[in-house]
């Protein structure tokens, strides 16, 4: 029982990052391999707003938000709006170089450096116990925050006017402008919001993981990135499942005493998924457009 | 007779430029005594100089006493090379110290993956090498045997796990203990293995987790450990994951204590968490004992002594008393007095040379305050 609550906290952590991967595949058709990273930049926004200016969590959510929101608009317009109409190969090289980028301008000495740094705690937390399950504050707060927010951008995309717009450029994306809607302000909010949730997993995260390090991006990044894939890259509904999938099985791999399975198992998940089933478990079928 | 003065004023003056210390120190005195040439291999420059920094003026410190003191044989000289904790220039620091000057021993290196192929290319020499530091047991191994020309002035991880496991059963009376470690880490895995084959031989029961450096998440890990109701974890890991580990299980609930090894020692671990824990160390300057070289270093360097400075200054003292008892600089020699150190009167104690090259000495236990660690209790080994 324990397991399932350790599992639901992995999988939300998961969650947050996949949907901001599949929220900009399904607009632009393009991995977004910086995504991590621009995690890793909101748990370091965090790390200085809580040092230096010794905010609390709703100080910190809103720097984590604005900044990991602005570093995606201007990641996006300074090195992908340029190779829009290039070949995808491009964009996904360049994507990999913003990756790079992102790290090592951390790390280096004068910005952050590389040491891990600790992350000292900004919000009082109190253990709970339920039976013999136990369960922490901290926790709460990421399962309703993760939660809350799946459910609004669901909401979001499917009835409000800019989630429809975002639809359009996703289902057809040279007719859109001809219906006369900015199809570069589309990109850039797909991209302002995907960064905003990396944002606030990034938050979230330095409560129960309060250390922070330049390439902490890397692997969690890279299983969001499989959990997305898994549950059909370029659906919301798809990335969520997706990631609490990869998050039960890595835990019950090792409550089963496999430890040393977890990752192996993680992306063994995904060969098999894309074997069977190559557009992920909710992923739909889509024909070459010629 | 007089040639041979003008090359030991010129020793000195060489020195003097390189060492920049021991210049005030009698120049009439000194030069009536042969010379003998020791190395020094350490990471001066690059990302973990400010270790290297302790570990340079622990060697100058004891080799300035030497040379202070009348009765000494000789008069030292010493050579240092940067060897920036990476492999490949340690083993050119090496060649360097050995073939241009042609020392007799060397004091080196920092790290256990640097120690590793500087021991190897000095023993290709045969030149005796020690390192004040390194604590992998493999450093002064070669397919399983001992190189005879290299010595650890410490003890080893091996050892390390064993008197954590000692101090857990003994003094603190722990009788359910969990050990977490990275697979993919000697270091973990060693010091883990011989804390649990040691813990239970004393008549303890252990639980085992193994994890891969990639993981950040440890929840289902310490679900799993805590299941068995343990009443302290074992965490043999560097700091920064310690860290990690230490907060998810508070976060489980868990309100036991939390131990570990050397990796801790540092200002990177959580204090403010990990405050009432224990681990295990090479020193403390707050130990009473260690009172009259802490005043020592002082006077010298207007700091406190770091860990990674008294290691050195002991590892110098190992090289400098084997020179006195031997009245030799030829470098076969001092590798069989070094090899026979029984006893030296070292900072922490008595220092003894084990058949492997390792020293016993005793170890520190340390406990975590906010404010920094503070001296628990001594080993002896």
């Amino acid at each position: 029982m324990q397991q399932v609550i350790n599992a639901l906290m992995l999988g939300s952590m998961y969650a947050l990052i996949a949907l901001g991967y599949t929220m900009i595949y399904g607009i632009i058709r393009f991995i977004n391999f910086a995504h991590g990273d621009v995690f890793m930049v909101g748990a370091y926004i965090v790390f200085n707003v809580v040092t230096i200016f010794k905010f609390g969590f709703w100080g910190a959510l809103l720097c984590a938000v604005l900044g990991t929101m602005l570093l995606g608009v201007v990641i996006e317009r300074v090195a992908y709006k340029p190779l829009r109409n290039a070949p995808k190969i491009s964009l996904l090289i360049t994507a990999i170089g913003v990756s790079l980028f992102l790290e090592n301008f951390v790390a280096l000495p004068v910005v952050m450096g590389s040491m891990p740094k600790v992350v000292p705690s900004f919000i009082p937390i109190s253990i709970y116990s339920l039976g013999n399950v136990k369960f922490s504050s901290a926790q709460v707060i990421i399962l309703v925050t993760a939660v809350a927010l799946m459910i609004f951008l669901g909401w979001f995309i499917r009835s409000t006017k800019l989630g429809r717009a975002m639809r359009a450029v996703s289902s057809d994306y040279a007719a859109v402008p001809l219906m006369g809607i900015n199809v570069d302000n589309i990109i850039s909010m797909a991209f302002a919001i995907g960064s905003a949730l990396a944002g606030v997993g990034g938050l979230l995260y330095v409560i129960v993981y309060p250390e922070v390090d330049p390439f902490m991006g890397i692997m969690l990044g890279t299983k969001a990135f499989i959990a997305a894939v898994v549950g059909g890259i370029g659906n919301i509904y798809g990335a969520v499942a997706g990631a609490y999938l990869i998050a039960f099985l890595e835990v019950a791999m090792v409550a089963a005493g496999y430890s040393m399975w977890r990752d192996a198992a993680a992306f063994g998940l995904l060969i098999i998924v894309l074997l069977i089933k190559p557009s992920g478990l909710f992923g739909k079928f889509e024909k070459e457009k010629v | 007779m007089v040639v041979n003065r003008l090359r030991v004023g010129f020793s000195l003056l060489l020195l003097c430029l390189l060492v920049l210390s021991g210049c005030s120190t009698p120049r009439a005195e000194s030069s009536e005594k042969p010379v003998v040439k020791i190395g020094m291999v350490a990471p001066l420059t690059g990302p973990v100089s400010a270790a290297g920094r302790d570990f340079e003026n622990g060697v100058k410190l004891a080799v300035r006493e030497a040379n202070d003191d009348t009765t000494f044989p000789f008069f030292v000289q010493l050579t240092e090379e940067d060897d920036q904790n990476d492999p490949l220039q340690s083993v050119t620091a090496v060649q360097k110290l050995i073939n241009q000057n042609g020392v007799s021993a060397i004091i080196g290196s920092l790290t256990s993956d640097v120690s590793i192929p500087a021991h190897r290319t000095a023993c290709e020499y045969g030149v005796p090498i020690i390192s004040p530091t390194s604590t992998n047991p493999n450093v002064t191994k070669d397919k399983g045997k001992h190189l005879p020309c290299s010595f650890l002035a410490t003890f080893t991880d091996d050892f390390q796990g064993r008197v954590a496991a000692v101090f857990a059963y003994r003094n603190l009376k722990l009788k359910r203990v969990g050990v977490m470690y990275d697979q993919g880490s000697d270091y973990s895995t060693g010091l883990a293995e011989n804390f649990v084959k040691q813990f239970n031989s004393l008549g303890g029961q252990t639980y085992v987790v193994t994890y891969t450096g990639y993981d950040n998440d440890f929840s289902a890990y310490l679900t799993k450990v805590f299941q068995q109701n343990v009443e302290a974890l074992f965490l043999p890991d560097l700091y920064n994951r310690v860290n990690l580990i230490v907060n998810q299980a508070k976060m489980l609930g868990f309100d036991g204590l939390f131990l570990g090894g050397d990796a801790w020692d540092s200002d990177g671990l959580n204090r403010e968490l990990l405050s009432g824990s224990y681990y295990v160390g090479h020193n403390a300057s707050d130990d009473p004992a260690l009172a009259t070289f802490v005043q020592k270093w002082r006077s010298a360097y207007k700091t406190e002594p770091p860990g990674v400075g008294i290691g050195a200054y002991d590892a110098a003292l190992v090289v400098l008393n084997a020179i006195k008892e031997s009245k030799s600089t030829d470098a076969s020699t001092l590798m069989n007095y070094i090899q026979k150190t029984r006893d030296l009167p070292v900072v922490e104690g008595k220092l003894n040379m084990g058949d492997d090259g390792a020293a016993t000495l005793p170890a520190y236990i340390l406990k975590v305050t906010p404010q920094g660690p503070r001296f628990a209790q001594k080993l002896e080994p």
